[in-house]
């Protein structure tokens, strides 16, 4: 019954949604199933097929409007998201900023810097008896992280994709546990046979491809690997918000004859130049510093998962505090995002990142 | 006495309209709701496509309404209901509707201006 200038209607307000690709979906088909239902009313009231087609899409009335209409909206989801964010996550931040601050003597990045942020890596540390168990804690979620970078062999035919987490449970020697309730919520029958084999393949790798064929993703928490609906890996109680410490990134000096950027936005006499860089450039580094930060969000939001950041109606949230760039999103695309920040600290012969957690 | 109500009237209304016709029990979905509105208002109330849904969506997102998929009608549709938090504002709204009309027909009544019918 689907009509072809009801599809190009769809299509273009579909292009005109900012919004993140199941979203656009949704409106799309809900809008779809209205026109269908007023062309079906309007032909059997005996209007001509080409004129109901026509009437139904006129009184849809313009595409851009209507999508206007819908993306207003999204953006006041994103101003309630951001506000839960900041409430949670700003005292966090601005403590363990307030601690490097304190213990980071000019412009040379000591230990002491590390510790405190390593410290702030459990924030539940109220329900755990001693540091000792933290410390072995820790250990244990870097095992996971180090079998998920591992590089193996695969060898599954028709295999559902319960017994295939039960087979990677032993190879691995880590737990892994299949969320079936969010696996069914999604539509996802945990029966599906599953055929993969590779010789010689990083589990990580392996994960992302089978779990991608069937819409699914995995995330770590707990020392367990779940696997479990994208829906639920991209719900609030699965963000985690990260803070990555780019102020040795952004106090890079600029090749000479560069164009200098206009620092928009800038924080008037915020001068906290980080990083060993040489300091030549005095009072320009802190300017160019602030600029660069924005163009450095540009960089993750345009590389990593880029329609998973809010302005375009996903659930990640980016913002910067003085070089310390927090983001909260998905394990999944904080990991693209750790990656793709130590490939410009190699690149830019930095050391090496450092992140800190706060769940 | 067909003619349409004002535009400015109705905006402050439009939540009032969609809650009340959920309110009337099961799950509707937007071509629905845009009938019933036009029948209960004999014409009076036409809500176009392009205010209905995104004021669907803001509803949703308020939690005062909740959605499914369902194909069981042979077309994969949409459906919204009432959550508990609607009802509520949907009670209150009424009150503060009733209220209102009868404080402008005082004020009317005080001005002895006459409806023109």
């Amino acid at each position: 019954m689907s009509d072809h200038e009801f599809d190009n209607y769809l299509a273009l307000l579909s292009r005109l949604l900012k919004l993140g690709k199941k979203q656009r979906d949704a409106i799309a088909g809900e809008l779809r199933s209205h026109l269908e239902d007023r062309l079906e009313d309007l032909v059997a009231r005996g209007v001509p097929r080409d004129e109901a087609v026509r009437q139904a899409l006129e009184e849809f009335g313009d595409a851009a409007a209507m999508a206007a209409e819908f993306v207003s909206l999204s953006g006041n989801k994103r101003k309630r998201w951001i506000m839960r964010i900041t409430t949670a996550s700003v005292a966090a931040i601005v403590l363990i900023a307030a601690g490097i601050f304190t213990f980071w003597p000019g412009g040379n990045a000591g230990p002491g810097a590390a510790k405190l942020i390593a410290q702030a890596q459990q924030p539940d540390t109220k329900a755990e008896p001693a540091g000792d168990d933290k410390a072995t804690e820790h250990r244990k979620a870097v095992a996971i992280k180090d079998v998920l970078d591992r590089r193996m062999a695969f060898d599954f035919i028709e295999k559902p994709l319960t017994s295939v987490a039960n087979q990677l449970e032993k190879q691995t020697g880590i737990t892994i546990y299949v969320n079936a309730r969010k696996l069914e919520e999604a539509g996802v029958n945990v029966d599906t046979p599953i055929t993969m084999a590779f010789p010689d393949m990083r589990f990580r790798t392996f994960l992302d491809l089978m779990l991608g064929e069937l819409e699914l993703m995995y995330l770590v928490k707990d020392d367990v690997l779940f696997i479990t609906s994208q829906e639920d890996a991209e719900s609030p109680d699965n963000m985690v918000a990260r803070v990555y410490d780019c102020r040795e990134l952004l106090a890079l000096p600029r090749p000479p004859g560069s164009i200098r950027p206009k620092a928009a936005g800038a924080a008037p006499g915020s001068n906290a130049t980080g990083g060993e860089g040489d300091s030549k450039e005095g009072g320009d580094a802190a300017q160019l510093e602030i600029a660069d930060s924005e163009n450095l969000i540009e960089v993750i939001t345009t590389i990593v998962d880029p329609e998973s950041w809010v302005d375009v109606g996903g659930p990640g949230a980016i913002v910067e505090y003085k070089g310390l760039v927090t983001i909260a999103a998905t394990q999944d695309t904080h990991q693209k995002v750790e990656r793709l920040l130590n490939m410009l600290h190699q690149a830019a012969n930095l050391k090496e990142l450092k992140v800190t957690v706060v769940e | 006495m067909t003619n349409k109500f004002e535009r400015d009237l109705l905006r402050g209304s439009l939540d009032l309209v969609v809650l009340s016709v959920l309110a009337g029990g099961g799950k509707k979905y937007g071509y629905l709701i845009q009938k019933e509105v036009r029948e209960a208002s004999g014409g009076r109330v036409d809500l176009a496509a392009g205010t209905l849904y995104p004021l669907l969506h803001r509803l949703e997102d308020d939690g005062l309404i909740r959605s499914s998929w369902d194909a069981g009608t042979g077309r994969e549709r949409k459906w919204y209901e009432l959550t508990a938090a609607g009802r509520k504002r949907l009670s209150a709204q009424a009150q503060e509707w009733a209220d209102y009309a009868a404080c402008i027909r005082q004020l009317l009544a005080i001005a002895k201006v006459q409806p023109a019918s």
